[in-house]
């Protein structure tokens, strides 16, 4: 047609469309895209829009790996690697040292020049670890750039990045997205991710997808996202929180509008330190401490006494044993060592229907939950077998269905759902009972932040009514708007017990436990920093 | 962490040993001729012989701690007694030991069970050596290189090896997510397989998902399934495979001198 269409394109799809065997409509329909060398490409969009299967198109996963309907031409280079979400289902070799190797052993690498490409990729992505450590030993995050560097040692033209992040606390996300940073200029990066901070701000260009699977905007990230800022919001995509506002802007002297949100957060955080009334506790645990057979110590010396209507945010890095101290708390796992006790008794002498009538438990992965075959029978469980009478059931689980939109998927199977309404539906079964105590293990892990906005409204509905919550999460945004407490659990013991305002006022505190700070609180920071002394003094600030 | 036996590696205390260093496949056809060598035995002094070969093997050349071994066995222990009593107490036979009741002790009886006891634990105390003394990877590496497994089983072996444990916790925590939700223990037959098909949807629906996911990871890093690979590590069958075999001979040599001529 003109002289651009003669040139081959570096990574491009020319009127791709593909469809699944098992949906009754394409994913993607006459799709173009074109990626030039180098360049760093944010794929953005609502769940379900069509991002990943872009992704695996362009990788050549689809039609390779998945099978589906699959139409269209794909120029890609020769050598690609792909980072994936799971840091569990990208390895297949138990040590570090075997799992790169096998990166090279599939491209025939010469045995005598492995050894040193193993060492450089180690180097690459910052592992400074015994190459003979086991696989399973890793934490998520160090299992994420081990899958890096096995991708690096191929020395691949295209990086594709699938969520790397979405099981990682905040300081692994950091090194993480660091890590893909200084590739940036060196590799052609196709990316897509959650969180934007520490994405948005280096990426080239941006293709922002809508619910149809359509790209709406094509373009640099700061045009796409003041262009669509409506339609990003409305789809429930996640939005920087700073980006593309800068700190100097933050920190002008005329304040930005951003930097009075921030300052109204801080002042209601302040307030929010004020502890309940020391009634009777709801519960109280009472020098804790979990030892596993071969002599791992969980943690110990754990001592809380928590307070009715409290929501308690649980935080810790990856793998400090937050899951196994709810668990603890619901009465799943016994202690070794201390003991729980719920309204003054025993967690361990209740008896199972009597705990259960009092604790509800929703688990990390909602699967694990589901039991009946239909989402109404999902949802009315609970009065089943409490025994209530027909219509008291009928009322009530067609009431929860009605609060998370699931009302018309009724008679569905609950494992057909989509990863948001499963996680919906978990949690409303959940909740008919209105049990006194809600356990929550990660709850908005791996939703949009329609659905997180939703969950989270539901759940301050609850506690307003006086359900004493526990929550297990990485999202610090999510525990400085919501918790009136926070336990960090790190190191095998608490390292904090306090009000998200003390907790994120304490930059070292944080970096121990492989948190970061909030915004508010890293603008609060970076003022004092600054010694800009009179805004700290005007108000809100004050230390 | 080290000092702790798991599955699918090299007892510690073994680690150097003659046993640990023998060429997997190599060992594990050793093993299965000397367990072939059992099925022409049928008289218990020589089964017996033949069954303290693997063990004397497991405390000397594969350096295995006495008190490890009899607890790897002892499970089996009580499946020989129960195996060799009721042969012998309700076995057919002419020569009348014992009688008392319906049990009737007879030679031919003992024999059997003795023989079928005996040859049971030495299969049993063979795979024991070989477990305790093989690393799976070697395992699985020595299988694609010496008997010449397709890689894509050999490598689907090793990705399944890492899933058990995975598989367990997922397991745990069903079990307790039902609990929670307050899923009444049906007793009996009837519970049981209620129970059974409950854990088993979501546990195959997510072993389905992360078998895809690690097949769809794997082949993005290159993997063909094919042969036309190199191997980080080489294993050659050498000199420790050579002595392995002669020491089984020699042994099997004695026991034959003493017991089979």
């Amino acid at each position: 047609m003109n002289t651009l269409m003669q040139k081959t394109p570096f990574l491009a799809c020319v009127g791709v469309s593909v469809q699944f065997f098992d949906r009754d409509a394409p994913v993607l329909r006459e799709m173009n895209v074109s990626i030039e060398r180098n360049q760093a490409v944010l794929l953005l969009g609502p769940s379900g829009s069509g991002k990943s299967t872009l992704l695996q198109v362009l990788s050549g996963i689809i039609p390779r790996s998945i099978e589906a309907w699959f139409k269209g031409t794909v120029t890609r280079p020769d050598s690609v690697g792909v980072m994936f979400q799971d840091p569990d289902a990208q390895f297949c070799m138990l040590t570090v040292e075997d799992e790169l190797a096998f990166s090279l052993e599939n491209r025939s690498v010469p045995r005598e020049q492995m050894r040193a490409v193993i060492e450089k990729a180690m180097r690459d992505v910052r592992l400074d670890i015994p190459l003979s450590t086991p696989i399973r030993e890793l934490s998520g995050g160090l299992k994420q750039r081990l899958a890096l560097a096995c991708l690096l040692a191929l020395e691949p033209e295209v990086l594709f990045v699938d969520e790397p992040t979405a099981q990682l606390d905040p300081l692994n996300t950091q090194l993480v997205l660091d890590d893909l940073r200084r590739l940036h200029g060196q590799k052609t990066l196709v990316l897509i991710e959650h969180k934007l901070d520490g994405v948005i701000e280096w990426v080239d260009r941006v293709l922002l997808f809508n619910a149809e699977g359509r790209i709406v905007a094509d373009g640099a990230p700061l045009d796409v996202v003041r262009e669509q800022a409506e339609m990003i919001r409305e789809s429930g995509i996640w939005t920087p929180k700073l980006w593309p506002v800068t700190w100097e802007q933050l920190l002008a002297p005329v304040p930005h509008p951003l930097a009075e949100r921030l300052q109204t957060q801080l002042a209601t955080g302040k307030k929010q330190t004020a502890r309940p009334a020391a009634d009777a506790p709801i519960l109280d645990i009472r020098d804790a401490g979990l030892r596993y057979k071969n002599g791992h110590v969980v943690w110990q010396g754990l001592n809380a006494s928590i307070q009715p209507g409290e929501w308690v945010a649980i935080l810790g890095p990856n793998g400090a044993g937050k899951s196994t101290f709810l668990k603890m708390v619901g009465g799943l796992i016994e202690p070794t060592q201390g003991n729980v006790q719920l309204k003054g008794k025993d967690v361990s002498r209740y008896k199972t229907p009597e705990l259960y009538d009092t604790v509800g438990f929703v688990f990390q992965n909602p699967e694990h939950q589901f039991i009946a075959d239909t989402v109404f029978e999902e949802a009315a469980f609970g009065g089943k077998v409490a025994g209530w009478p027909q219509e008291r059931i009928e009322r009530e689980a067609t009431q929860l269905l009605a609060d998370f939109r699931l009302q018309e998927l009724r008679d569905k199977n609950p494992f057909t759902l989509s990863q948001g309404q499963k996680r919906r539906l978990s949690v409303a079964g959940m909740l008919l009972k209105r049990q006194d105590v809600l356990l929550l293990d990660e709850p908005t892990f791996g939703q949009d932040a329609a659905t997180t906005a939703e969950l989270l409204q539901r759940m301050q509905e609850r506690n307003e009514a006086g359900t004493t919550i526990l929550m297990a999460t990485h999202d610090v945004e999510l525990v400085a708007e919501h918790a009136s407490r926070v336990l960090v659990i790190g190191e095998g013991g608490l390292l904090f017990d306090g009000s998200p305002h003390d907790l994120f006022s304490q930059p070292e505190l944080l970096e121990k436990a492989s948190l970061t700070a909030p915004l508010a609180y890293e603008y609060r920071q970076r003022i004092l920093d600054a010694g800009q002394k009179e805004k700290v003094e005007e108000g809100s600030l004050s230390v | 962490m080290s000092s702790s036996y798991t599955a699918g590696h090299v007892h510690p205390s073994s680690a150097k040993s003659l046993v640990a260093r023998v060429n997997p496949s190599v060992k594990l056809l050793l093993h299965l001729l000397c367990m072939l060598v059992f099925i022409f035995v049928h008289d218990p002094k020589t089964a017996c012989a033949l069954m303290a070969i693997p063990m004397l093997l497991s405390v000397t050349a594969a350096r295995i701690p006495v008190w490890t071994f009899v607890k790897r066995l002892s499970p089996f222990l009580i499946l020989f007694l129960s195996t060799t009593w009721i042969l012998a107490a309700y076995g057919k036979g002419e020569t009348v030991w014992w009688h008392g009741g319906i049990i009737t002790i007879t030679e031919e009886g003992l024999v059997k069970g003795l023989n079928i006891g005996l040859r049971m634990l030495g299969f049993v105390a063979y795979g024991a050596l070989f477990a305790m003394t093989t690393d799976v990877t070697l395992l699985a590496l020595s299988f694609m290189q010496q008997l010449k497994l397709p890689p894509k089983i050999g490598y689907a072996l090793l990705a399944g090896f890492r899933f058990l444990p995975m598989f367990r916790e997922e397991y745990e925590q069903i079990k307790s997510a039902h609990r929670v939700r307050g899923v009444a223990r049906v007793p009996g037959l009837r519970g049981k397989l209620q129970a059974f098909t409950r854990y088993t949807i979501p546990l195959l629906a997510q072993g389905i998902r992360k078998a895809e996911r690690v097949a769809i990871a794997l082949e993005a890093r290159g993997f063909d399934g094919s042969r036309n690979r190199t191997y980080y590590r080489e294993l050659k069958p050498g000199i420790y495979d050579a002595a392995y075999f002669v020491l089984l001979l020699a042994m099997h040599t004695v026991v034959w001198y003493c017991f089979m001529r």
